[in-house]
């Protein structure tokens, strides 16, 4: 309605401002033949006035259209393009500087544009120097404890897409300030485009000091709790024990029966202690290899000798593949002895009756790779990503199998990590899960973390 | 200690006559200690059993034991220290000690077995009586 009545006012202002220069121009022809030189030159002095304002309206009015001036009028700014872009540049010049996260913006060739005053703060250096330098000279990153490596840097991003380099719970980025300090960061990188041209990259990042010392509170917690546990857990299981084996006179078949569910409740529990002090071991840092020279095939022997009960007891055939001239392998026996007890497990667990478990050992190209293969339940599709997630436990195994604390892949992955090696997986539901890990035939050396 | 060295090769070879072997456990838990004196004692060994580091070095040079059984973890001179005291001492520089804890993970396994020269490390929570005698009947 608004903008009616002002494209109305505007026609008729036109229509005035012609009517006007017409009659003006009329009375002066009028006026040379009079002769009347004073007001002749009156009337020229209001002419020009009326051309003028007429020329000026006409200008404006061809040069931005009558909608844009309406719309502005609407929006109660009538300013020129430029205008509108500084005022919004400055704006947003001001948010981008005072965003409490670092920020920084660079070119496609890496090269920083914008470096905001947190980021200055964070990484100690002015946003006048940092301009212009490459991202990789400025922001040095480190993952963990390991020493500073020079290739580690936020440029190994995919464009298009959002790399998040720290996600929930994991505080082992770091970035390393100007003077060398460090401090433990949560960053996304992502790059921004115009159309499919990749124009350079955004870095927000933050310190995540406080976060970390939170969550090592909560791992040392965890630790003192397991080895609080631990104390009357070793006592239910010796006296257990002894009640079992009749050194407080022999029990009756009943006493004996439920005396051995104590058992296995109890070896149970001291099973999940464990693996959570593991857990917590992994994640300050504290576990260390401690590796010797291993014959693999006998190491898996004795893992092979303790799970054949369970693939027993559910009718399944476990069947070992592994070739005699393996070489000794520099490893850490318990922790690797671990690894073949989880996936085994897991495998005699997770697969049904009458199913198929094999281990098989190969070497191929300097590492040994380990191969676990059952033909059971699988993981569902949408589940894939979370399978080496700590606490993550199947959908579709949940319930048929309540047994289980989603801690063993966690685990597995992260001692075959530690211990230099890899691990992958492919699966599908109800035909089954094959694991893969690979160890350096190369080995560890003692003290590897 | 010249004695103590000879004895060994006698029991070996004449088992009806040997003397009792002496186990001293160093461990502040009752219900624990008390378990494994059960054991021992079922096993045919003598034991003794000591609440702290403090009273085990005490217990340690009146009882001459054959074998320490000792916990890391104690009030007043915890497994640590009363180990460090007992290498000190040169007639107990080789004494066995047989390290028990629940504080115990591989990478302090390693250290104590280095620098305190213990024979072996074990976790209470993973191992059975019956594997703690086992270990116990290899060491003496």
């Amino acid at each position: 309605m608004r903008i009616y009545f002002v494209k109305l006012l505007h026609h008729l202002l036109l229509y005035f401002l012609v009517t006007i220069f017409i009659a003006t121009n009329l009375f002066i022809f009028e006026l040379l033949f009079a002769r009347e030189l004073f007001q002749f030159f009156c009337w020229l002095a209001l002419e020009v006035i009326f051309l003028y304002s007429l020329v000026y309206f006409l200008k404006i009015y061809f040069k931005y259209g009558i909608s844009q001036k309406v719309s502005n009028l609407g929006k109660g700014k009538i300013v020129p393009e430029a205008g509108i872009n500084q005022t919004e540049k400055l704006k947003y010049e001001a948010v981008l500087a005072n965003i409490g996260d670092g920020l920084i913006v660079t070119d496609k060739t890496g090269n920083i544009i914008t470096f905001n005053k947190a980021a200055e703060s964070l990484l100690g250096w002015p946003a006048q120097e940092a301009a212009g330098k490459h991202l990789q000279d400025v922001v040095k990153i480190q993952y963990g404890e390991e020493k500073f490596r020079e290739d580690a840097a936020l440029t190994d991003f995919e464009p298009n897409r959002v790399t998040s380099k720290s996600a929930a719970g994991d505080y082992s980025l770091y970035f390393v300030r100007r003077n060398g300090t460090k401090f433990p960061a949560a960053t996304t990188v992502t790059s921004y485009t115009e159309g499919d041209e990749v124009l350079g990259t955004i870095t927000l990042f933050r310190d995540v000091t406080t976060e970390k010392n939170i969550d090592s509170m909560k791992t040392e917690f965890i630790s003192l709790a397991s080895h609080q546990l631990k104390t009357p857990l070793s006592a239910i299981r010796w006296y257990t024990e002894m009640l079992i084996a009749g050194d407080a006179g022999q029990l009756q078949p009943k006493q004996g029966e439920f005396a051995a569910n104590i058992n296995t409740s109890t070896l149970r529990m001291i099973d999940l202690v464990n693996a959570l002090l593991n857990i917590s071991r992994i994640e300050t840092g504290k576990i260390i290899v401690e590796a010797k020279p291993t014959d693999l095939k006998k190491l898996v022997d004795t893992v092979v000798a303790d799970v054949k009960f369970r693939a027993d007891e559910k009718k399944q055939n476990l069947k070992v593949e592994i070739p005699d001239n393996l070489p000794e392998i520099n490893i850490d026996q318990n922790l690797i002895r671990q690894v073949y007890m989880n996936l085994l497990t897991n495998g005699i667990k997770y697969t049904q009756g009458g199913g198929e478990i094999s281990l098989s050992i190969a070497i191929k190209e300097g590492d040994i790779v380990s191969e676990v293969k059952d033909n059971g339940y699988g993981i569902p599709e949408e589940e894939k990503a979370r399978v080496f997630d700590k606490f993550y436990r199947g959908n579709n195994i949940r319930d048929t199998e309540r047994d289980g604390t989603g801690l063993g892949l966690y685990l597995v992955k992260a001692i075959v990590e530690i211990s230099k090696g890899k691990i992958w997986y492919k699966s599908e539901v109800n035909h089954g899960t094959t694991f893969w890990f690979s160890l350096p035939i190369a080995g560890n050396s003692t003290g590897d973390r | 200690m010249g004695n103590k060295k000879a004895e060994p090769t006698i029991n070996q070879t004449a088992t009806v006559a040997t003397p009792t072997k002496k186990i001293l456990i160093v461990e502040d838990e009752k219900l624990l200690a008390d378990a494994l004196e059960v054991k021992l004692k079922g096993a045919g060994y003598e034991t003794f059993k000591a609440e702290n580091g403090q009273l085990g070095l005490s217990s340690i040079s009146q009882n001459k034991p054959d074998l320490v059984i000792l916990d890391i973890m104690m009030p007043i001179m915890d497994g640590r220290q009363m180990l460090t005291k007992l290498r000190e001492m040169s007639e107990f520089k080789n004494l066995p000690v047989l390290m028990l804890t629940n504080a115990g993970t591989s990478d302090n396994m390693h250290e104590t077995k280095f620098y305190f020269n213990a024979v072996d490390f074990l976790i209470k929570s993973n191992v059975s009586l019956e594997e703690i005698v086992a270990k116990v009947k290899q060491l003496v």
